[in-house]
């Protein structure tokens, strides 16, 4: 790091650094890019995260803060991921999504799992993403998991962990896309002396995992569209993004209907069949008449085609009970049960609140755990006990008293840091990494993924709702 | 065959970006005239002041001082003013938002960045860069959307709303703006010389977007007649409303066509026979048969925008929005 | 035991014409032991084809469509049934086994859906005050202690039509000391949880001397006696169940159950009238 100024302000810490061996020297692969990096100066590099910026605001790619839209902060500095670790992932989050897929068909179904003890049917009946108007439907296509989003971390000494799973509705996968187009036409100079695998035939990867929930005798060609509950989520860019990827429809539930067991969409000139519908609407609000009554996002009825086998929902409903943090702990078992194999990618120490003795535990060593709430999502509902205040933690003690069942807590883990250019120098940041598994008839993960980054010095919260950003992410051919 | 909600959304973005470029150009030209004259000046009220207030739908009122300029400008772009340009860009950019899918990457993203450049234009920053700059930079997005619009999307159902919310737009627009000044005119005839004459007829182009071409085209020199015929009937201007009626009607058929609107649809009715008014009326004065005629072809406008309504939209929801709105705010993307 | 029949007609009227409407009856008894089901059905005016699935909990589900406008909805639910009074539980424990029984970790597990809060019926301090209140002796076993708490809620509890509305939670019904059936049942499987017996929601008819009418659709409860089973009780009339009750739907409130739920656009309600009627049949020849 010597005599560059850009890392003036660098510092290792004894952290897990993606860039930089313990002594300060650049890791194999990252060996070119530093080099690259050394070349450049600040003011070069502060012009082209601006240029980013502005194309991140132009594309309306952004959130609301205050009031004023913010374009999502995008670290220039890729994030690279050595050819072998990345097999090796792959691996690791293909098996993962199988067995959590084979779970919900069998929560769902014949309860092999609950019978046996591999998961109690307590954690399951009290699981808020447990949907019991799912028991004894069998999707379209029988898979349950049609896109997920399983968030890595890399502890302290360089170890890959599951943090957590996302098969409900897993955002950033246009992120992903995007960060790479940007990439390209903002610092192309630094994909010189790198062969990194392409990510642009993703949206094509998750046309054929939708097609798969097609009702059987419209495999053929089956009519798929975008469910999105409209331009005031957070995520309807990403929505758009997708359908115009994919070619196909973006709706809203009043743009639906359902008649003789079939949906249908609402055209100026009557109405069109939808075979898969890609819904990025919650469970609770997707059929007014199944579930939360008054739904403005849903369709009438919906459930019912569903049930009847007349439509593809993805993901299927219900799938909330395998990302439920508390069933997170019984995944590795989920693995050993289903595919009788040994668990790839391990995970992060978990305690459940609801075993009396892991309760008081937890209770008294508060200050150097993470404690989420079992259906929390975006960084929302959860306490680091290293970096909360006094009260912050008595306060999240007696919620966890109220109600153990909704908590769960971990081991803090010391993400791994990597570059990021920040205030004219390079700084390190902690970091995680989000793969996106899509799963059709065969699942395909998508290389690399998001990697999100904790903007704030120290913090653990990578989440783009609580202050993180972004890097585009290079497995390295 | 599209969604009625897209379809709504297509034909509010030719609306609106046509009714935000309509504005922001009878501003500009109208704060031009009243940087020389003053707005006491009857001239520059009648020719300034009232089309504005016209066609904007802003009301009437009593013209502001001439020292205040940015005030003069501020209800046509602030935001509070509901028919104001910077209301009209966003209206346009919202409903573009939702259809992004569907509209080329470039006509999107230069709404968009309209929309944040002037989305927080105030009276200091008027006062700072000028009305110029402001009006500038909506003409031009405006027509970069249009451009973009005519010469990259497939010209299918959805650009034919597009196009259909445009020209609609524009025959009513341009009618308006004609019917205001003819009214301000003849009554101020004779009160006035004719070099003030000139200059309104002038204005009037101006706004209308037409002087220059009209200069080249019309031999004669400029006199209400002439401009009012030009302004009318010129088929081969896209700036006449003529031109913008038949556009209208074109769009109106090929939806027909296309079965994207009921055969016997009203709307292409009052098209058809707005178009026969026009050929009906023959040459055109600056007079009082002019104004019947302008008051008649308003009329089948507003019998356009309702029929279209109850035959497309009619299905695209409307109320429940702050619901939807908290409800959308909160589901899980995790 | 007689044949019953039965006719449930629920007539919803609205202020202006409805569209698209779409409605989940869970209106159709399954045989469940007790009641012999001969014949169940369910038909919709203005015309509408009926599907019927099976819910998590084993209930039948008649789903239906109206997409036509109409102002006027008439569900008509029919059954023809016998229904005996339950049978007397066999126990295999004795009392004091009964109550460590419901601690042992694998009836946790297995019956952890009918102990766990539910939409209506979450454990409350206004619960806990209720049952330090009744203090029902435990001494001649769970079986005997859910007739003396049925009786208990309903000695406390002021049967009343009016004071509570259809999504009143439990906390509120303790608190207000006044409701109607389904109010009895909510906070009698509130006081079941929260002492650890397994209880759940039973809607269905009632007939005969106990009420004024002809016949009534009507709320009780299932609670799990360790080493014996599931007991019918009904706190709005305590003591043993008979015949009069006629099962239809189970779950572990009324958010599980109710006997006609959906959606439709257009005019306001106009008002919903629920009538039931219950008849004897002569015997079958």
């Amino acid at each position: 790091m010597e005599g560059n100024a850009l890392f003036a302000e660098y510092r290792i810490d004894g952290h897990f650094d993606e860039m930089f061996t313990s002594a300060g020297r650049p890791r194999p692969a990252y060996r070119d890019l530093y080099a690259g990096l050394a070349a450049t100066d600040a003011a070069t590099f502060a012009s082209r995260c601006r240029m980013a910026e502005r194309s991140y605001m132009t594309q309306g790619i952004t959130f609301s803060s205050a009031g004023r839209e913010q374009p999502f902060p995008f670290d220039l500095i890729p994030r690279l991921i050595p050819r072998d670790d990345w097999r090796l992932l792959e691996k690791g989050l293909v098996q993962r999504v199988k067995a959590l897929d084979l779970f919900l068909a069998d929560v769902y179904g014949p309860r092999r799992a609950i019978r046996d003890g591999v998961v109690p049917n307590r954690l399951v009946a009290t699981c808020p993403g447990y949907q019991r108007e799912m028991v004894g439907v069998e999707p379209a296509g029988g898979r349950w998991i049609h896109i997920a989003g399983i968030d890595l971390v890399r502890d302290r000494g360089g170890v890959w962990r599951v943090l957590e799973d996302n098969v409900r509705t897993p955002s950033g996968l246009s992120y992903v896309l995007q960060n790479r187009a940007f990439m390209k036409r903002v610092l192309p100079e630094a994909f010189a002396h790198h062969g990194v695998e392409p990510v642009d035939h993703a949206p094509l990867l998750l046309l054929d995992a939708l097609r798969a929930a097609a009702p059987p005798d419209r495999r053929d060609a089956p009519t798929v569209a975008v469910l999105t509950p409209g331009p005031y989520n957070a995520a309807y860019s990403e929505h758009a993004f997708l359908a115009r990827e994919m070619g196909v429809p973006l709706v809203q539930g009043h743009d639906l209907s359902v008649r003789d067991g079939r949906v249908w969409i609402e055209t100026t000139a009557g109405r069109r069949p939808v075979d898969v519908i890609y819904r990025r609407v919650d469970d609770a609000f997707l059929d007014p008449v199944t579930f939360r009554s008054d739904s403005l996002l849903g369709v009438a009825g919906l459930m019912q085609v569903y049930r009847e086998g007349g439509v593809g929902l993805a993901n299927a409903v219900g799938t909330g009970v395998a990302d439920d943090k508390a069933v997170y702990v019984y995944v590795p078992d989920i693995i050993r049960y289903f595919l009788e194999e040994e668990p790839i990618i391990p995970q992060v120490p978990t305690y459940l609140l609801e075993r009396p003795e892991d309760l008081e535990m937890v209770l008294d060593n508060l200050h150097r755990l993470v404690v989420k709430a079992v259906d929390g999502a975006g960084g929302y509902g959860m306490l680091i006990g290293p970096h909360a205040t006094e009260a912050e933690r008595a306060a999240f003690a007696s919620r966890i008293r109220e109600n153990p069942r909704g908590y769960i807590a971990q081991e803090t883990v010391d993400l791994s840091r990597a570059p990021v250019f920040l205030d004219g120098g390079i700084r390190a940041r902690h970091v995680d990494l989000r793969p996106f598994v899509l799963y059709g008839d065969t699942p395909a993960v998508v290389p690399g993924g998001l990697t999100r980054v904790a903007l704030r010095e120290g913090s653990l919260v990578v989440n783009s709702s609580q202050g993180g950003g972004s890097k585009d992410t290079w497995v390295l051919s | 065959m599209m969604l009625a909600r897209v379809a709504l959304a297509f034909f509010s973005i030719g609306r609106d970006v046509e009714g935000a470029e309509s504005l922001a150009r009878l501003m500009e030209v109208g704060h031009a005239m009243a940087v020389e004259t003053g707005l006491a000046n009857g001239t520059a009220q009648a020719s300034v002041w009232q089309p504005v207030m016209a066609l904007s739908g802003l009301g009437g009122g009593a013209p502001p001082a001439v020292d205040a300029l940015g005030a003069l400008a501020l209800p046509v772009i602030a935001p509070e003013g509901r028919g104001g340009v910077q209301a009209r860009v966003r209206a346009a950019r919202d409903h573009a938002n939702a259809v992004r899918d569907l509209l080329p990457t470039d006509l999107w993203e230069s709404l968009n960045e309209i929309h944040l450049e002037i989305a927080d234009w105030s009276e200091e920053r008027l006062d700072q860069a000028g009305v110029y700059a402001f009006c500038r930079s909506v003409r031009r997005a405006a027509n970069l959307v249009h451009g973009v619009a005519d010469q990259m999307m497939c010209h299918d159902e959805g650009w034919q709303f597009l196009r259909l919310g445009r020209s609609l737009e524009r025959a009513a627009g341009q009618t308006r703006l004609l019917d205001a000044t003819v009214r301000a005119g003849l009554a101020a005839r004779s009160a006035t010389g004719p070099e003030a004459e000139v200059r309104a007829l002038r204005a009037l182009l101006s706004s209308a977007g037409a002087y220059y071409d009209f200069m080249r085209k019309v031999s004669v020199s400029i006199e209400p007649d002439a401009v009012a015929h030009y302004l009318v009937m010129e088929a081969r201007s896209p700036r006449s409303i003529r031109c913008a009626l038949n556009e209208v009607h074109d769009s109106l058929a090929a939806l027909a066509a296309a079965g994207a609107i009921p055969a016997g649809s009203a709307a292409l009715g009052a098209a058809r026979a707005a178009c026969g008014d026009l050929d009906a009326a023959g040459d055109v004065a600056a007079d009082a048969r002019l104004r019947a005629l302008l008051e008649t072809v308003l009329a089948r406008c507003d019998g356009i925008g309702a029929a279209i309504d109850t035959d497309c939209f009619a299905r695209s929801p409307d109320g429940l929005r702050g619901a939807l709105h908290a409800q959308a705010e909160h589901q899980t993307q995790n | 035991m007689p044949r019953l029949s039965i006719r449930h007609r629920t007539e919803l009227h609205y202020a202006g014409p409805a569209t698209e409407s779409v409605n989940e009856v869970r209106l159709v008894p399954r045989d469940s032991g007790r009641v012999i089901v001969h014949h169940a059905d369910v038909t919709v005016l203005p015309a509408a084809r009926t599907s019927s699935h099976m819910d998590a909990f084993g209930n039948v589900v008649r789903w239906f469509q109206v997409v036509d406008p109409h102002e006027r909805l008439v569900v008509d639910a029919e059954a023809i049934v016998t229904a005996s009074a339950p049978g007397r539980l066999v126990h295999s424990l004795t009392p004091s086994e009964q109550w460590a029984a419901l601690a042992h970790p694998a009836f946790l597990d297995g019956l952890a859906e009918y102990l766990a809060p539910s939409v209506y019926v979450h454990p409350a301090p206004e619960v806990a005050a209720l049952a330090r209140e009744l203090d029902v002796p435990e001494g001649g076993g769970v079986e005997t202690w859910l007739l003396d708490l049925a009786q208990g809620v309903s000695d406390t509890v002021a049967y009343e039509k009016g004071a509570t509305a259809v999504d009143t939670p439990v906390e509120v019904v303790a608190r207000l000391r006044r409701g109607v059936c389904q109010d009895l049942a909510h906070l009698t499987i509130a006081l079941c949880r929260m002492r650890g017996v397994p209880a759940r929601y039973v809607s269905g008819w009632l007939y005969g001397p106990a009420i004024e009418g002809p016949a009534e659709s009507h709320a009780w409860i299932e609670a799990h006696v360790p080493g014996a089973g599931w007991l019918e009780i009904d706190p709005t009339h305590p003591g043993r169940l008979d015949g009069h009750h006629v099962r239809v739907a189970v779950g572990r409130d009324y958010a599980d159950v109710p006997p006609l739920r959906g959606s439709y656009r257009g005019a306001p309600p106009a008002g919903m009238t629920v009538s039931v009627e219950i008849e004897e049949l002569p015997a079958a020849a």
